[in-house]
């Protein structure tokens, strides 16, 4: 059968065979397969390219704002809390000074005199000799008082002012001299020696 | 229905069976040898080569002159090494090196127009290289279908069922493209049914 024979060579068929023994010679001849090189794949890991938005810094900026802010809000949420513990260490740690300060009245001395400056008068001019030819004169120009030299005249007020003024600063000097003393007196080595030896 | 009949069909039922019982060892064994290849073993690369290479010569015969075929099917196994990992369906390797043999061939005549220099021998008919020549070259002018299934057939000597097998088509496909193309070849070539 014809149709055997060119589905699977069963039977015979002349003209196919001839077919197929005419191009027999185009037949696949068996040849090596060909040589694989097996390649080696270097791998050069590629810079990262540069963004101007960079995800990860923006993350980072924006958790540590959000940190910033809850700490804000907790501060402001319990600011009086704070100020409260606060004051309380302070009381705790600086001891406590108490200052005997005098009254007001008490520094005034109805009796004390206070001397304000008054103004002198300016000594005369004496004549004196010049060689040259040329007669100078030789006349006393008046004497003008300049208005800071002037006597300043205090109301009642001003003058009670004044006083009160002079006699805080004379306290703050004697103060201060007491102070500076005290201080003198502790930085001094003698007494640096002594407490050793004690 | 007589009992020949009936008797003839379940005979004919058996033989099926028996022949798809076959398709899928040769598929089971085909796709062995893709995994052992991706594994790195060149020599089941050999034996790719040995089972399929009178299928790629033969595809590759239908379409491009001769004396380039062998270059090009050692061009499309190495395309198939190097390409055989993206290989979905490890079954189908006879499908996919046919599909790579035709895409190469289609490749050759878009880099290269073709030209074919006159034989010495053309004159005289009784030449039997002058002969094939022709049967090749009727052959060539039918369409892809046809032609390559011929090819496969009287030049590599494959059965139906092995072309079947090895191009993944199925064998009512080659059984009709085998019958219309032999019609179509003996009208080219003169010859009378």
């Amino acid at each position: 059968m014809k149709e055997d024979y060119l589905w699977d060579k069963s039977g015979t068929d002349a003209e196919i065979e001839k077919m197929e023994n005419t191009l027999a010679q185009f037949r696949y001849q068996e040849t090596p397969a060909p040589v694989i090189i097996q390649e080696k794949v270097l791998t050069v890991e590629a810079k990262p390219k540069y963004r101007f938005f960079n995800f990860s810094h923006a993350f980072s900026f924006a958790s540590c704002a959000a940190f910033v802010l809850i700490l804000l809000g907790v501060w402001f949420y319990n600011a009086d809390k704070i100020l409260e513990i606060g004051n309380e260490l302070a009381k705790e740690i600086t001891p406590e000074v108490k200052i005997n300060l005098p009254e007001k009245r008490d520094f005034i001395e109805p009796d004390r005199e206070i001397k304000t400056s008054q103004p002198t008068e300016r000594p005369a001019f004496t004549k004196a000799k010049f060689s040259s030819k040329k007669p100078i004169s030789l006349k006393a120009k008046p004497f003008k008082q300049t208005r800071k030299k002037q006597a300043v005249k205090l109301t009642e007020e001003e003058q009670y002012a004044y006083d009160q003024l002079m006699l805080a600063l004379s306290i703050t000097s004697s103060k201060l001299n007491l102070v500076k003393e005290k201080v003198a007196f502790l930085e001094s080595p003698n007494l640096s020696v002594k407490q050793e030896s004690q | 229905m007589s009992e020949n009949e009936m008797t003839g069909n379940l005979f004919l039922f058996a033989g099926a069976k028996a022949a798809d019982a076959k398709i899928s060892e040769t598929k089971q064994a085909e796709i062995r040898l893709v995994e052992r290849i991706c594994a790195g073993d060149i020599e089941a690369f050999d034996e790719l080569y040995k089972t399929f290479a009178p299928l790629v010569h033969g595809i590759l015969l239908a379409k491009l002159p001769r004396e380039d075929v062998d270059d090009i099917a050692q061009e499309v196994f190495l395309s198939a090494y190097k390409n055989l990992h993206t290989l979905r369906e490890k079954g189908a390797v006879g499908a996919w090196l046919v599909m790579i043999a035709r895409n190469r061939a289609a490749e050759f005549y878009r880099s290269k127009k073709p030209t074919e220099e006159l034989s010495e021998n053309l004159q005289s008919k009784d030449n039997p290289q002058t002969e094939a020549e022709e049967i090749l070259t009727a052959i060539r002018a039918l369409p892809d279908a046809y032609k390559e299934t011929l090819v496969l057939r009287l030049v590599e000597g494959m059965t139906g069922q092995e072309i079947a097998e090895r191009t993944n088509l199925t064998p009512e496909s080659v059984r009709v493209n085998l019958h219309r193309g032999m019609k179509l070849l003996r009208r080219k070539l003169g010859i009378e049914e």
